[in-house]
């Protein structure tokens, strides 16, 4: 059972499994929670070579520059709107050109990464929920909560040759489900979605794509609940890689994405009891442990440093104001690209001085330094965001009662 | 499956001690209740006492004799279906049994069905969540359960030999009450077909009437199933890559509405998966009385890169294409109205490289 050790260190960009996490913390504890709000989760993500760090809080990117030790702030486009609603979703392109964010105000927005000038701002017809860059960073693609993926040319000429259509096209669909997740695939040969119906999609991505993406190459079908998050695995040596995928239902899983083939089961849900009574037992992975109270609402691995940024919040809490929306960054460091160097040091979990970037960071990231102390809140806003993911992804099942009323109440019933 | 029967409520005056209905959940599921206050002056039926509930055609009088409909407002016929749509909920496990039994031996005796007793609503919600039993994987699809005659018990899904286990070869989406299927069985005796279905009480319709058809011509129709599923959700997962040779589309729902065109079988977007699922060379028939669907099918069949029209020679020597509009249920009714019928059929092709 390797997969959780090598989803880290292959994985190179690695979304938390937040769902997983989180499932697994509560087990079958049913929560009913009507939420005044869609509460999103806090976001972070990492340059490919460690370059900066990006946390969005609601409508908030904050950004750190790792190079320079210093904060910076991003140059809007003044002719376009700014992002006004949660941001649902970050990515720096592998080539780490660009960053793109897009979220619940349906704008899709692309930063040039050495001026942090906002290059352009792609308005979509329905909220945006993953984003993706390829990687030669020719191509953003952003996918709705409808379940089409869209996709915008970045190319130079390209652009100055159709800067009137500067307006997305739709290149694949699911069908009005939710994706969760976009990615290409490192040869940049398929594009991969992942969404709320158990699917996660491998479409082959033409050399003209914006003519759009028909040709499926296969279906990765095995989870039974809604798919959180994906990797794309390349280890050296293999022909074509590999595809982590975790879900709502508590495993993590191994792909064959070529054909469709699943490989390998994790059950990360009936693994946590097990690991707490044997301990760090052979054949299982080394779990790290982190504080009790520490759920990250999203996660990064920098496959340069080996370090895991991990982030802790979330975004229009009813009982917050804006301003004061708690959120809480961890690094933890060790992380092993393979098991060959592996030197016996489990990862552990750095101390906030121990962080690139010390104090200065974690004011900037985290709003205030001291977020240690606000427990409580931090709490609430896990609590929060997963009582909303959930909401959003699960199937909804009416009750009885309910379903009755809806079908009596029914206008469109024939009198005779 | 008695899956309803006309309860006749006799008396107008009787209204005013009339109270709630408070049936069984087994009852209201299956029995659908009228009330007709004018019912006692008709000569054709003995006048009912006041008050009395009388059952006309109730396979099990027992079971349902103490319900009493509802007080409905209003002096003219009204007729509430409490059997409509969705039965995915949970049920009473003995009333479950208890039907399926009855089912069973109808339709081993060979009786045909009667669609009246399986009235459904026109439409259903492509959209909205299912809650029926779905498999997670192509592989998970149990063949030996909808095909028992080519996948014998002990064969495990190998049927001569080494040769490789047979696959479901022909899909009908949306195959309503099943008349394609019934049509094309003897046509292709050893294809296996799989109907598709959203309407639950449509699909327990199209069970019976094959299991029927299987008990009186043994031998016979064993090569048709249909399952109760959403298609344009779950295809990929009742079909493997190209495993399909034909998919069928007739007379699907035509969603006038700009903002319900998503609600289409036939989009630019499921025309992907449609592609998929389909071998290179495999053919899609569509097939409508509505002019305006028409010309949307075809023009999106027509835009996709991965299908290509079938010439029109070909179509006259498919024998296929003369069922498509007279095999079916849809297909008659447009017939005997006179109406006009449009009809596209594309071949999946394989995607030219630029």
């Amino acid at each position: 059972m390797e997969e959780t050790t090598e989803i880290v260190s292959d994985g190179g960009d690695e979304a938390a499994p937040a769902a997983v996490t989180m499932d697994v913390e509560n087990g079958l504890i049913e929560e009913e929670k009507n939420m005044d709000g869609e509460v999103a989760p806090a976001l972070i993500s990492i340059h490919p070579f460690e370059k900066s760090v990006v946390v969005a809080v609601g409508s908030e990117l904050r950004l750190f520059n790792l190079e320079g030790n210093c904060s910076v702030s991003l140059i809007d486009d003044p002719s376009g709107p700014s992002h006004s609603d949660a941001i649902r979703s970050i990515n720096f392109g592998a080539s780490g050109k660009f960053l793109a964010s897009a979220g619940d105000d349906k704008l899709v927005k692309i930063w040039e990464t050495s001026s942090w000038h906002c290059i352009r701002t792609v308005s979509a017809d329905k909220r945006v929920s993953a984003v993706a860059i390829s990687h030669s960073g020719r191509y953003v693609a952003f996918a709705d909560k409808f379940g089409v993926v869209w996709l915008v040319g970045l190319d130079e000429d390209d652009a100055k040759q159709t800067k009137v259509d500067k307006k997305a096209v739709p290149i694949l669909g699911h069908y009005c489900s939710i994706i969760t997740r976009l990615e290409f695939s490192p040869d940049e040969r398929f594009i991969a979605s992942a969404d709320r119906d158990f699917k996660i999609r491998i479409t082959v991505f033409p050399k003209l794509p914006l003519k759009g993406a028909h040709e499926i190459q296969s279906f990765c079908l095995g989870h039974k609940d809604f798919v959180s998050c994906f990797a794309f695995a390349c280890p050296l040596g293999c022909a074509h890689g590999f595809l982590f995928s975790g879900s709502g239902d508590s495993t993590v899983r191994l792909w064959d994405f070529i054909s469709g083939l699943l490989l390998a089961t994790c059950e990360v849900g009936a693994m946590v009891g097990s690991l707490q009574y044997n301990g760090t037992e052979d054949g299982y992975p080394p779990v790290v442990t982190l504080e009790d109270n520490y759920f990250p609402t999203s996660m990064v691995l920098s496959s340069l440093t080996q370090r895991l940024w991990m982030v802790m919040g979330a975004s229009n809490l009813p009982t917050l104001s804006a301003t004061q929306l708690p959120t809480r960054i961890r690094v933890m460091s060790g992380f092993h690209k393979d098991s060959s160097d592996y030197n016996g040091h489990d990862p552990i979990t750095l101390e906030d001085n121990e962080v690139p970037g010390g104090k200065k960071l974690l004011s900037e990231l985290q709003g205030s330094f001291d977020v240690a102390m606000e427990e409580a809140a931090l709490a609430a806003a896990a609590g929060a965001v997963k009582a909303s993911m959930r909401n959003m992804l699960i199937k909804k099942e009416y009750a009885l009662e309910r379903r009755e009323m809806r079908k009596r109440n029914r206008n469109d019933r024939k009198l005779r | 499956m008695p899956m309803a029967a006309t309860l006749v409520f006799a008396n107008p005056s009787d209204r005013s001690n009339a109270e709630p209905a408070r049936f069984g959940r087994d009852f209201a599921l299956f029995y659908s209740i009228r009330y007709e206050p004018n019912r006692s002056s008709s000569a054709s039926k003995p006048p009912s006492p006041p008050g009395r509930v009388s059952f006309l055609s109730v396979p099990d009088r027992g079971r349902v004799a103490r319900g009493i409909p509802r007080e409905h407002p209003g002096n003219h016929s009204l007729s509430f279906a409490l059997t409509t749509a969705s039965q995915n909920r949970p049920r009473s496990t003995v009333a479950m049994s208890s039907n399926a039994d009855t089912a069973q031996a109808k339709s081993r005796s060979g009786r045909l069905p009667r669609k009246r007793f399986y009235r459904a609503r026109a439409h259903s919600n492509p959209l909205s969540d299912s809650h029926f039993p779905i498999p997670i994987s192509p592989a998970d699809f149990d063949c030996s359960h909808h095909y028992p005659y080519f996948f014998p018990p002990g064969s495990e899904g190998r049927s001569d030999g080494d040769a490789p286990p047979r696959k479901v070869r022909f899909a009908d989406i949306g195959c309503g009450f099943g008349g394609l299927l019934v049509g094309l069985s003897p046509l292709f005796p050893d294809t296996l077909m799989l109907g598709m279905e959203l309407r639950d009480k449509v699909t327990e319709y199209v069970k019976e009437r094959i299991l029927a058809l299987r008990a009186s011509n043994p031998g016979h129709y064993e090569n048709i199933s249909v399952v109760r599923t959403n298609s344009m959700k779950y295809l990929p997962n009742y079909f493997e890559k190209g495993q399909l040779s034909k998919m069928f589309f007739l007379f699907p729902d035509p969603h006038f509405k700009e903002k319900n065109h998503r609600r289409r079988v036939i989009s630019p977007q499921l025309l992907d998966e449609y592609a998929y699922a389909l071998e290179v060379g495999g053919i899609i028939y569509t097939i409508t009385d509505v002019e305006e669907l028409g010309d949307w099918m075809r023009s999106c069949l027509e835009d996709h890169p991965l299908f290509g029209a079938v010439p029109e020679e070909e179509l006259e020597l498919d024998p296929v294409v003369k069922l498509l509009s007279s095999a079916t249920e849809e297909g008659q009714k447009v017939a005997r109205n006179g109406g006009q019928t449009f009809r596209a059929v594309y071949r999946h092709i394989k995607l030219e490289e630029e």
